[in-house]
């Protein structure tokens, strides 16, 4: 048995040794601000080592941003440019396919290393969208952690039955097993050896004219949508308890109130047509999530609304149902700004 | 549809180490049989469920069946027991091609008309586990399987996940006394460090040789009508490599996974591609399958006395077993045709040298491949490159791509690859050095995996 076990040893060493130096992030900043604005590859790294970027990017510059843009991929695409009437420093924060929990790690990690920008404006799915609220981007302690505290919560919730834990377990599996998959993708794990070794040099080429990228103002590019029908959603069950929400809700708050932080939190715009369907019969699990937030951060004093329809009108540039066009987004965020400072400084 | 495969990290980190653990648990030795079993259900069942449900009705009839008394030697129990599997078989995998060969199904009053029967979803492996049925039941009719197993160690047999949807073959007789022992089997250094090998190797054989040459040819197959003759020739070297290392590769994955439960499947390959005629390649090449066809169809139909009629027929079945379509029966019936001459000018092909019966063997064979990765419009299409009458648009292949057939060339004819699976060295630092490099191999394996097909042999 002793072969087996040093096979099973050694292993387990390759293993852990592929999972953590994907940990690493390479020298560069590829968000620096003296950078051209232009798209740039970031081929061979996913959201951890882009978070990881974003956050030394911040806490390196010296100065903090007034502006900053937090959620996921529905708010990603909004650039320096399309925020348009002010002269607030901006810088968007937001990573793809994260949830709000892990906007509020996000956060919290900027808090501790006193990089927060001066506002945060934080997009949160729609309601009827709420699948998933794991953090996803932060080490495995953590999501560990938080996955112990929503269990803890469920079964302190009264109205919390198997389900709710089922889920929260489903969802760790689900996390986890995406997480470590990803590790394993030879062009992940080749970037990050390479960048381990400090052979890499600055990697971070402009992509050409029109090819999508991740921008030095944090901000993904994506070309221009030429215009499609979009039909309306189709129903799901959001997934959400509302006590680990309400949860979340609360430590954001506290962290807000520890680092003077002023927030903004709205739940996102969907297209026309998905609006109309449930805006008119919104799901119960919604409509509870919908109350939860409101009724959270009146106690708190946090600024949070849900997107009014009217800036959202147009049926063009929409990726999808739930992703409006940047440009759009942008002038609406623009004059959340405006109403929120009175002048920028930077 | 989502299929679990033995090269996923859903199968190697949740679902193996699960099984293991259940089969393993301290006070369930006695339901061992019943772990494999349901393990077995949940492996196949996640493709789909109604064809797991035709798997458990296809186990319970026959062993309902040749549990009665007289079954032995009664072809009326016998024939009951075969003919429904060998239905369903036929409904699932045959009866579409049947149609389309006799019947306009382009026509949309004929599509209708005939909706039930074409475009039928085939359970992966069907073909292995029928056969496997079969083998079962004449056995026990011939009076070959003298104690009648339990239920479950039956469906143990016939559902053992390690072998179900791609082989080998297995014969009651080769899992019985293991099947016995279940309860009994203790994993020991011997097993898991044989299982270790196999499941590396079988690994890296899929993944890193068959997985890289298919990502070469997929563009040559795709259009195999624009290639230059340097192209074609690449495509058939690649694509032979590429299904013997698929195939190797699973068949080992299989053995050393049944040596983790106790196991000892019998080798599928035995170096086909170093057969120095086309008999003996059959001999070498998909074992467990050639015996099954020797000893259930040759040898009933007269074997020897008529050997070139039935060596025709068995080809053709052989073929058509493979996949239901023209181009499979075409392929047998080639083999045939090769092994036909064989017999025939056997003194001349003998004379010549072993390299270059080898050579003439593995290029006749190789050829014969084609008419599994094209039908015949994309047969015709790669003639007319390989006679340079193609308007080429696609480039030669690479440096690298005849780097990846020349790596996969050195593990065909020059590495023997079992002595080493068995990972049974004695000298203390040789043990160290392959068992860390077994270690290095699995983790650089996990690194492809995301990129890696499925098995070639699962639709059939």
């Amino acid at each position: 048995m002793r072969r087996v076990l040093l096979f099973l040893v050694c292993s387990v060493v390759f293993i852990i040794g592929v999972l953590s130096v994907g940990d690493v992030i390479p020298s560069v900043d590829p968000f620096d601000d003296r950078r051209p604005n232009l798209a740039q590859d970031f081929s061979g790294y996913d959201e951890r080592p882009i978070a990881l970027m974003k956050i030394r990017h911040s806490s390196e510059r010296g100065r903090p941003y007034d502006v900053g843009l937090f959620g996921n991929s529905r708010i990603l695409s909004v650039g320096r440019e399309n925020i348009t009437g002010n002269a607030c420093s901006t810088f968007n924060y937001a990573l793809s396919g994260h949830s709000f929990r892990s906007t509020v790690q996000l956060l919290e990690r900027l808090s501790w290393e006193k990089a927060l920008p001066r506002l945060a404006i934080i997009s949160m799915d729609h309601f009827e969208l709420q699948m998933t609220n794991n953090p996803v981007w932060t080490g495995w302690w953590r999501r560990w952690h938080v996955f112990l505290g929503d269990i803890a919560i469920a079964f302190r919730e009264p109205n919390s039955d198997l389900r709710d834990k089922a889920r929260i377990i489903w969802r760790l599996i689900s996390t986890e097993t995406i997480i470590f998959q990803r590790r394993f993708e030879f062009s992940f794990f080749r970037r990050a050896v390479l960048d381990a070794l400090k052979w890499n040099g600055d990697i971070f080429r402009d992509v050409d004219i029109g090819r999508p990228g991740y921008r030095p103002d944090g901000s993904f590019y994506s070309p221009p949508l030429p215009p499609k029908e979009i039909a309306a959603m189709t129903r799901t069950t959001p997934q959400i308890i509302n006590s680990v929400l309400r949860s979340d809700l609360e430590r954001l708050f506290r962290m807000a109130r520890d680092s003077n932080l002023k927030l903004v939190l709205y739940e996102s715009p969907l297209h026309p047509a998905s609006a109309v369907v449930f805006d008119a019969a919104p799901s119960f699990f919604a409509d509870a999530n919908r109350r939860t937030f409101l009724e959270t951060c009146q106690g708190f004093g946090i600024t949070c609304f849900s997107a009014p329809r009217e800036p959202f009108l147009r049926l063009g540039g929409w990726g999808d149902a739930s992703h409006p066009p940047p440009s759009m987004l942008g002038k609406w965020i623009s004059s959340i700004i405006h109403s929120q400072f009175a002048g920028c400084t930077s | 549809m989502y299929v679990v495969i033995f090269n996923d990290f859903a199968f190697l980190f949740v679902f193996l180490p699960a099984v293991l653990t259940l089969f393993f648990m301290p006070g369930a030795r006695r339901f061992r049989a019943h772990t494999l079993i349901v393990s077995s259900l949940v492996f196949y069942g996640i493709s789909g469920i109604e064809h797991a449900l035709i798997l458990c009705a296809d186990v319970v009839w026959v062993y309902f069946l040749v549990t009665r008394p007289g079954f032995c030697m009664s072809r009326v129990l016998l024939t009951a027991a075969v003919v429904p599997p060998a239905l369903a078989l036929i409904y699932y995998k045959y009866l579409g091609f049947f149609l389309r060969t006799f019947i306009d199904l382009n026509n949309p009053l004929n599509h209708q008309k005939f909706n039930l029967f074409v475009d039928v979803l085939l359970p992966a492996g069907i073909s292995f586990f029928t056969f496997q049925i079969i083998s079962f039941a004449v056995d026990r009719y011939r009076g070959d399987v003298k104690d009648i197993p339990s239920f479950s160690h039956f469906a143990a047999y016939i559902m053992l996940f390690p072998q179900l949807v791609a082989g080998p073959i297995l014969r009651y007789r080769d899992v019985s006394v293991p099947l016995r022992h279940l309860e009994h089997f203790r994993l020991d250094g011997r097993h898991a460090a044989r299982a270790v090998g196999y499941i590396c190797l079988g690994l890296a054989a899929k993944v890193l040789i068959a997985d890289t040459l298919n990502h070469y040819i997929i563009d040559y197959g795709n259009d195999p009508g624009h290639l230059s003759q340097l192209a074609v020739a690449y495509t058939i070297l690649a694509y032979s490599f590429q299904i013997y290392f698929d195939f190797y590769g699973y068949s080992m994955i299989a053995i050393g996974l049944g040596a983790l439960f106790g196991f000892s499947f019998p080798q599928n390959f035995k170096r086909p591609y170093m057969a120095v005629n086309p008999r003996e390649f059959w001999r070498c090449w998909h074992v467990t399958l050639s015996f099954w066809i020797r000893d259930y169809l040759y040898i009933p139909l007269g074997g020897n006395k008529s050997y070139i009629r039935n060596m025709f027929i068995v080809m053709a079945v052989c073929g058509l077993w493979h996949g239901a379509g023209w181009s499979f029966i075409v392929w047998g019936l080639y083999h045939a045709c090769l092994v036909a001459a064989y017999h025939y000018w056997k003194a001349v092909w003998d004379r010549m040298v072993a390299v270059i019966q080898r050579c003439l063997t593995f290029t006749l064979v190789s050829l014969g491949w084609l008419l599994f990765l094209f039908d015949f419009a994309g047969i015709q299409k790669i003639l007319s490159s390989l006679t340079g009458a193609a308007n080429v648009t696609h480039p030669d292949p690479s440096i690298e791509m005849w780097v990846g057939v020349t790596i996969a060339a050195v593990f065909t004819f020059l590495v023997n690859l079992e002595p080493l699976a068995e990972n049974n060295a004695t000298v203390p630092w040789k043990v160290a050095l392959i068992n860390l490099g077994f270690s290095f191999l699995f983790v650089f394996v996990l690194l492809f995996l995301d990129q890696s097909e499925t098995f070639i042999y699962f639709r059939f």
